[in-house]
């Protein structure tokens, strides 16, 4: 009853014990339903420790929903996730700009600075290397001049900059971003990937929601590509091949209209 | 001339004093809960509870008769169980906490006057418990005064949870932050300060206090305790002139310190510093 | 002959003994009414002892206690605001009596500030009012059941002699005593008529029903009065809300007495469930607490 409280789903399969030299996470058979359909079904694969990859796929194809279960926000009905050891305590999310109140009365530094709040709990008092960190990681994401400014006063561009920087915070080491491009301004987008190609040059594992695709040929060296199933999990040239957008948009446009067994016979007639 | 108006209602009458005490420890207390729960658009949720305890209040007094302190944890007990039962609700169903309370405070509500009607008694039970604020005593004075005390250290110690569980409940869930235990720990100091709100002041006084300020300071501060600082101002204004109305001209003294809060209110909509009408006009 | 003559007692006894439904607004009223009718009726109350008229809310035990009555009597005077729509849910088509009718009413402002003055309904303070309610109730009784007029008249003239006693003795205890210092507080604006009858002066902060919010101003001017007047004890009803009276207490050191009973019996334990047993308790209580009393009277 007081799991209720924490926040915490009653039956979790992910586990935090993955004890492997490569493989920050590994899928086993990984399905999620909700409740009127599947979102995901039999999903498996690894992600190597350090790799940027990014998720595409049709609407509805489960992107957020495999973010949202490697987080244990969203119960899978069957299969497993391993998470690796190192990365407990240390994933750092980013969902879609949905619930965030940005009426709320806090300026930008405040923000950022709670990113500290994951490994410093929420009292202890602010070291003043702490202060520097924010200064630092909000210069980095280009809104020096801004720490004192209202939330309500940014632009959508602007504050996905100041959220990039409270991620930055978190010092997280497996970095997991739900289509942190949506609705932003190209400036920004640009701005926003130099930022975690970095994060990618200090060995930071990072997956990423995406649907520009042409952003994903050009910086993501890994691409999982879903469509309820894995429809490819690889290198970005094997994975985004045109026979798989063909396969997958033939999917998508199904995927509202069809039922789970109906949409497996479509399928499978597609593939015979 | 200026002290006759001003200052020597409080001088010559120990009742003046005292509802200006409580009006200091109200406005102290009950105006960070008031900002909180504009924040978190919980604002219509005073008046759902000072109906939900009335269960609490009839159980108590068919144990202990007319003891207004029974009745009062009777009620404590009553407004801690809807919030809990309404906060689970809205955090595990479709229901958002608007709707949950709504539902809840009715069905308390209702049981309590089955309760209270079958006890046979036609007294008003939450008319007994609920106070008044020129009928403020030294002993209510201090208990809300410990109440009062006892809320500011809570929020300062919770604070920093608190504000992130409002502002962004997903990145505090992401983070293991159990958001729900504060939010909890909140729900009890609101139960808390409106009980003992109520059994000093009255339901119209304590909402009114615990509200309109808050509502008025948002068009004031920039920062969660700039609007804090804001609503204790306005507060504490509105109790004072609210006072000094009800002496000179003969009003009744809760609404008269309510209605000075509701002009508070007004003037801040219309020439408050942010996102109020006249910014909106002339920006 | 004799044989017609036994069935016909038998039969008149048999519609004699059936008793009357008599049904009272509030408990002083039945307590009179109960007095006069004796033991041809069954009397109820609507509202009961130590509740408070003023804001009762009518249950359906309070329907179906009306559609039983033979006849229903109650003060008036704006005193029992929720009857009228109680018959008019009932459909009571049977005589309702209003036994204030012929009293002339006190006046009173609702609070000094407002300009409009409503009767005042405690008339039963007096008790040459009651007289006159103890005759409305006899003649109702009788215009309903003619065939026992000797018995409410004995009955009546029985306790017109009691009440007369009442009236006496109440006059002779503030007999005497210098009239402006005899002054007492209330929470509950009900005593006028007994202001008027004995002599006493009853101040009291809120209007003629309980829910009435002071100004401090008002607040202020009692406590002049009390300071003033060295008034010692502040009396509380059995049905009030105590938070003001407690106050003017605490501030200017005046005791508060023992319960007053005005606006309704209180139960057996409290002393006061008659009319007489209460006006007797109320009387002797208010004289105990006047500074300007010394040593005790005879009680009756």
């Amino acid at each position: 009853m007081i799991d209720f409280f924490l926040d915490k789903p009653s039956a979790s399969s992910v586990s935090h014990d993955l004890n492997h030299p490569d493989h920050a996470l590994v899928v086993k058979d990984l399905s999620v339903a909700y409740r009127t359909h599947l979102a995901l079904e039999k999903v498996s694969g690894y992600i190597t420790k350090g790799s940027l990859t990014a998720i595409v796929g049709p609407n509805g194809g489960g992107k957020s929903t495999f973010l949202k279960t490697l987080m244990n926000f969203v119960p899978s009905s069957a299969g497993t996730i391993q998470i690796s050891q190192d990365y407990e305590k240390s994933i750092a999310y980013l969902p879609q700009q949905s619930e965030i109140d940005k009426t709320f009365p806090l300026t930008v530094r405040d923000v950022v600075a709670l990113g500290n709040c994951q490994h410093q709990g929420f009292f202890k008092a602010f070291q003043p290397s702490g202060q520097s960190d924010i200064d630092r990681h909000i210069k980095e994401v280009g809104m020096s001049g801004f720490g004192h400014k209202n939330l309500s006063t940014l632009s959508g561009g602007q504050f996905q900059r100041v959220l990039f920087a409270r991620l930055a915070m978190q010092e997280g080491d497996l970095i997991l971003l739900d289509e942190p491009f949506t609705s932003i301004d190209g400036y920004t987008v640009i701005d926003l990937m130099k930022i975690i190609k970095k994060w990618h040059k200090q060995g930071k594992t990072i997956l990423v929601v995406c649907h520009d695709l042409e952003l994903v040929h050009e910086h993501f060296p890994q691409t999982l590509f879903l469509a309820r199933k894995v429809i490819g999990w690889g290198d970005t040239k094997e994975v985004l091949t045109a026979e798989n957008l063909r396969r997958a948009t033939r999917i998508a446009h199904n995927l509202d209209t069809l039922t789970h067994t109906e949409l497996n016979n479509f399928e499978e007639s597609e593939e015979g | 001339m200026l002290y006759d108006f001003f200052i020597e209602p409080f001088a010559t009458y120990g009742f003046m004093k005292r509802a200006l005490a409580a009006c200091f420890a109200l406005a102290l207390g009950c105006g960070p809960i008031g900002v909180l729960l504009v924040l978190r658009r919980m604002s219509l949720m005073g008046d759902a509870l000072s109906h939900s305890i009335l269960p609490g209040v009839a159980v108590g007094y068919l144990i202990a008769g007319l003891s207004t302190p029974i009745m009062g944890v009777g009620g404590f007990i009553a407004g801690i169980l809807v919030a809990f039962v309404a906060t689970l609700v809205s955090r595990y169903t479709i229901l958002k906490e608007d709707a949950s309370f709504v539902g809840f405070y009715l069905i308390a509500l209702s049981t309590g006057a089955i309760i209270v009607s079958a006890v046979g008694s036609n007294i008003d039970l939450l008319h007994i418990l609920f106070g008044q604020i020129l009928g403020v005593t030294n002993y209510a004075l201090i208990l809300i005064g410990i109440i009062t005390s006892f809320t500011l250290v809570t929020l300062a110690v919770i604070y920093r949870p608190l504000i992130l569980e409002c502002f962004d409940p997903t990145f505090m869930q992401s983070i293991g932050g159990r958001g729900g235990f504060y939010h909890l720990v909140f729900m009890i100091l609101v139960v808390l300060n409106m009980i003992s709100a109520f059994q000093a002041l009255g339901t119209l006084m304590a909402l009114g206090m615990m509200m309109l300020p808050a509502i008025a300071a948002r068009f004031w501060g920039r920062s969660v305790w700039g609007i804090f600082l804001y609503a204790f101002g306005f507060a504490m204004f509105s109790g004072y002139c609210g006072l000094l109305l009800s002496y000179h001209f003969k009003i009744p003294s809760g609404p008269s310190i309510i209605l000075v809060a509701g002009l508070c209110y007004i003037f801040s909509l219309i020439l408050g510093r942010y996102g109020s009408v006249a910014r909106r006009v002339l920006v | 002959m004799k044989y017609l003559l036994v069935c016909f007692m038998m039969l008149s006894s048999c519609f004699g003994a059936e008793k009357l439904k008599i049904l009272t607004s509030f408990s002083i009223l039945k307590d009179i009414v109960q007095n006069v009718a004796g033991d041809r009726a069954d009397v109820e109350s609507i509202v009961g002892p130590n509740q408070d008229t003023h804001i009762f809310e009518p249950t359906p035990a309070s329907n179906h206690q009306i559609s039983n009555a033979d006849i229903v009597f109650m003060n008036g005077l704006g005193f029992e605001t929720w009857m009228e729509r109680l018959v008019e849910a009932t459909e009571y088509k049977k005589p309702l009596v209003k036994v204030s009718d012929g009293i002339t009413a006190i006046h009173l402002l609702q609070s000094k500030n407002k300009k409009v003055a409503v009767e005042d309904p405690h008339v039963w303070n007096n008790v040459q009012n009651i007289k006159v309610w103890v005759r409305n109730v006899e003649k109702a009784l009788i215009k309903l059941d003619p065939e026992h007029r000797k018995i409410y008249e004995t009955n009546t003239q029985k306790y017109m002699a009691e009440l007369d006693a009442l009236d006496t003795w109440i006059k002779k205890q503030f007999q005497g005593l210098p009239k402006d210092t005899c002054k007492v507080i209330t929470a509950h604006d009900a005593f006028g008529y007994y202001e008027k009858a004995y002599g006493v002066t009853f101040l009291a902060p809120v209007g003629l029903s309980t829910v009435d919010e002071p100004s401090a101003f008002e607040i202020a001017e009692l406590v002049d009065m009390i300071r003033k007047e060295k008034i010692k004890t502040i009396f509380i009803e059995n049905i009030t809300n105590r938070k003001i009276i407690e106050q003017l207490s605490q501030e200017t050191g005046a005791k508060i007495g023992p319960v007053l009973f005005s606006d309704a019996l209180s139960d057996v334990k409290q002393g006061g469930h008659t009319y007489i047993k209460m006006m007797r308790y109320n009387t002797q209580t208010i004289l105990d607490s006047l500074p300007c009393f010394h040593g005790s009277k005879k009680p009756l």
